[in-house]
């Protein structure tokens, strides 16, 4: 009986295609899911993963293709109706209300009530029934408060909060993202609970290690298509790695060593035992003069955390940092600023850009405050260097008023990059600067950072999480791990693409 | 948050950018003065007597006061803060600047001690909002109290009368170059100093750029906490000076003037096209928001309107010319 619900089909997508402006996503891609899996995708960004996610959960619409749940043929234009095939996903930002306490989060929307009022009690007796369901219930009370719960037990409540909905479907993007190791292992036992129960998972994740612990089988995706899926037993993770970056050899050579003495001279930037319990432990770094810094690491290794403590967002336990010769403490951005640090940070969004102000105001502001006489912008002075980035950048847009939340995603990269350059910061700090950008953006920016360091000899700091961009522009690759530098590469023979993908995940050659 | 997942492809983005400026667009863009259009237009017809250069004068000094502390409060509003104190600093500034004349019959050291009490104000509100977390309208709605409060005690709710004929010609009756009434002349000078401000001044910029994106803001090195506060300055002073308009008009102090003006300074500003959410707004349509209200309790009074009907209908005209405008989002 178990077994033949095994082999059970719940979902077929079939010839699945979306295109964007510009780049094909996913070209014709199947995917098959069986009753009580967990069957993990890999790939590495941009592969096309989780497009096919949000198609599955109704916030893209494909262009062709069809989905097959449980024998019907549906279609799923909204979340709703993901909702109501019973197709749940765990995003990687919590949706939770805080201020409610978890029987109210899990059954928000869904409420119960009795004769037009709402019946805690039943809310509740409900809530211990599927905590207890799931072997959760001795983590937290029903009646606690989201907000005094840690990251993982919330990420818990969000699990139940789907698996209320009579989810039959579960899509995991990298849960273990923010976890710690403790809460990573009551996730994996969570997993095991809702296999039994008969659910299905897809289970995202760039952790290699976590795919072979908890997954049943591996479906690889590679520029808009699906390579491979196999029995997790039936393959290593060498040869995941292999099918993932398809053992391409990188075409484009990284720049040659232009200059013979940047070992000599003193470092730039040097970070001595930086702690930030628990997401970094004692972290020491230098970035040299005219040099391409890379540091990269699945998602959660810490690198977010060494951008903010180093830029004075936020303060670590302990560290030291000496820059241009002396030492600096960077209490915030401003002190990072006018020691001649920048950053570009990873949220262009929320942290980078005013969206509902003009290209030129956006890219004036670190300078207004130079360029100026008695508290008056010399509002000419300004506009020229505006504009000469704008130019040099090649900043699309059709006039330097446009406000930038109507810019795409990699022009608006273009105008946080050009806003910096003002300044003529002298190290430039990057945290994955071409992060939902289109190809041909990510190119040009990609340019733009070479010739910041050849041609203008700044040095750059570059966090990033897309190997390939690691290995085009790092002079030297430093390897986060768990928040620890576990490994340093020199760069200048270009780097194999599956060293850095088993180093990523912990294994050192 | 489904913003993160939900970004819409580019094209789609782009396509919003490029809105066809229709005529009603054009109408919504423009609604504080639209508005004033209609104001003029309907009283003008309705309303004997409020077509007439001598009305238009009777109209600037009444709006006076509304202007001036619009034009701080508009600052305040595009740093995405609030200010509800400014009735009770107009108050107690009046009353401050009285004392100080009274004691010491010098203009000087009157309107000085006047304008430092909306300093004070002002920073405390900024402070309490930056350093101390407490939203904006809940620190400034328990300053209103509490300053309402101090300019009742310190003289025991008496009206302080001023008689200094310098004072009264300077900030009240006087009337500048032979036709310019001086309320009409601070305000001009105001308007101007805070358009300036906003326009040429990197402090302007750091205001947009506090309001728009906090966040964003300070990761580019702006001193956001220290815009704050000198908005909230900004706004105090202006509070205050108005009060010194005020109380020079009437020859007097009393303490509980200026009751209910936060709503119509709020409403003026709002009217003139400053977005609550901050990031957005200009002096120039805060005075264009100003004389909407001027105008149409000028003419519900010459109609013979109690001011109860007054009240009414500015809430309407604000509810309608709100819901018209252009929304940002749409």
């Amino acid at each position: 009986m178990a077994e033949v619900q095994e082999q059970a089909t719940i979902l077929k997508m079939e010839n699945i295609k979306k295109a964007f402006p510009g780049v094909q996503a996913l070209k014709g891609v199947d995917f098959e899911l069986k009753k009580g899996e967990v069957h993990a995708l890999v790939g590495e960004n941009g592969a096309g993963k989780s497009t096919l996610m949000k198609i599955l959960m109704g916030v893209y619409e494909k262009d062709s293709g069809s989905i097959t749940l449980e024998g019907k043929q549906i279609e799923i234009p909204t979340p709703e109706d993901a909702h109501k095939h019973g197709i749940g996903m765990i995003f990687q930002e919590l949706s939770l209300v805080p201020q409610l306490t978890v029987g109210e989060n899990i059954y928000l929307g869904n409420e119960f009530k009795k004769s037009g009022l709402l019946s805690d009690r039943t809310m509740y007796k409900k809530t211990s029934e599927i905590l207890s369901r799931y072997k959760v219930d001795h983590y937290f009370d029903p009646k606690a408060k989201v907000f005094s719960l840690s990251r993982g037990y919330s990420q818990i409540v969000e699990v139940m909060k789907a698996l209320s909905r009579e989810t039959k479907l579960l899509v995991m993007d990298e849960p273990t993202a923010s976890l710690t190791k403790d809460e990573e292992e009551t996730l994996y036992q969570i997993i095991m609970n809702l296999k039994e129960q008969g659910v299905s998972i897809i289970y995202i994740s760039h952790r290699l290690e976590e795919i072979f612990r908890n997954c049943d089988r591996v479906t690889v995706f590679r520029d808009g298509n699906r390579v491979t899926t196999e029995n997790v037993n039936n393959v290593d993770m060498e040869q995941l790695i292999e099918l993932m970056t398809g053992r391409k050899v990188e075409e484009e050579r990284p720049q040659e060593s232009h200059k013979v003495q940047v070992e000599q001279k003193a470092p730039l930037l040097e970070v001595k035992n930086l702690q930030w319990q628990p997401r970094l432990q004692n972290v020491n770094f230098h970035v040299n003069h005219g040099e391409v810094l890379g540091i990269t690491g699945l998602m959660g290794a810490g690198k977010s955390e060494i951008t903010r403590t180093l830029f004075g967002v936020d303060q670590p336990d302990e560290g030291e940092v000496f820059f241009d010769g002396k030492e600096h403490k960077i209490k915030n951005p401003i002190d990072a600023i006018n020691a001649g640090m920048a950053l570009v940070p990873e949220d262009r969004r929320y942290e980078g850009l005013v969206l509902n102000q003009s290209v030129a105001d956006n890219i004036a502001l670190p300078l207004v405050g130079v360029k100026q006489n008695y508290g008056f912008v010399r509002q000419k002075e300004v506009m020229q260097d505006v504009m000469k980035q704008v130019n040099s950048l090649g900043v699309k847009t059709p006039t330097l008023k446009q406000q930038v939340r109507f810019l795409s995603g990699g022009n608006q990269q273009k105008v946080v990059v050009a806003k910096w350059l003002t300044r003529k910061p002298k190290l430039l700090i990057l945290d994955e600067p071409t992060v939902g950008v289109d190809v041909k953006t990510k190119a040009e920016i990609r340019g733009i950072i070479k010739d910041l360091v050849k041609e203008q000899d700044r040095s750059v700091l570059l966090f990033s999480s897309e190997l390939n961009e690691i290995i085009q522009l790092a002079d030297r690759i430093l390897i986060l791990y768990r928040g620890e530098i576990i490994a340093e590469y020199s760069n200048k023979v270009p780097m194999q693409e599956d060293v850095l993908h088993r180093a990523i995940q912990g294994i050192i050659q | 948050m489904s913003d993160n997942t939900t970004q819409p492809a580019p094209q789609g983005q782009l396509n919003q950018g490029k809105k066809s400026a229709s005529f009603v667009r054009i109408l919504q863009d423009n609604i504080s003065l639209v508005a004033l259009v209609v104001v003029i237009v309907f009283f003008s017809v309705s309303a004997d007597g409020f077509l007439s250069l001598a009305n238009f004068w009777n109209i600037g000094r009444q709006t006076a006061v509304i202007t001036i502390i619009a034009t701080g409060m508009t600052m305040v509003i595009i740093s995405a803060q609030i200010d509800l104190s400014v009735g009770s600093t107009l108050a107690l500034g009046a009353m401050l600047t009285s004392i100080a004349l009274q004691a010491t019959n010098s203009v000087i050291i009157g309107v000085l001690v006047g304008l430092i009490t909306g300093l004070v104000v002002g920073l405390m509100i900024g402070i309490f909002v930056t350093k101390g977390g407490i939203p904006a309208f809940l620190a400034s709605l328990g300053m209103m109290g509490v300053i309402r409060g101090v300019a009742m005690l310190v003289t025991h709710t008496r009206p302080v009368v001023i008689y200094n004929e310098t004072y009264w010609r300077l900030f009240g009756d006087g009337v500048f170059f032979g036709f310019l009434p001086s309320a009409i002349f601070w305000t001009i000078i105001i308007l101007v100093i805070t358009h300036v401000i906003l326009k040429y001044t990197s402090l302007g910029r750091y205001f947009y750029a506090t309001g728009g994106n906090r966040q964003a803001a300070r990761f580019t090195g702006v001193k956001t906490d220290l815009t704050i506060i000198i908005a909230y300055i900004m706004a105090g002073i202006m509070a205050s000076f108005a009060g010194i308009l005020q109380s020079s008009r009437m020859h007097a102090a009393r303490p509980n003037i200026g009751e209910g003006m936060e709503l119509n300074v709020i409403a003026a500003v709002i009217l003139g096209g400053t977005s609550l959410f901050g990031g957005k707004g200009t002096i120039v349509g805060s005075l264009l928001g100003a004389l909407v209200i001027g105008s149409l309790n000028n003419g519900l009074i010459i109609l013979g309107f109690s001011t109860h009907v007054q009240m009414l209908v500015r809430g309407l005209v604000i509810i309608f010319a709100v819901m018209f405008a252009a929304s940002d989002e749409d």
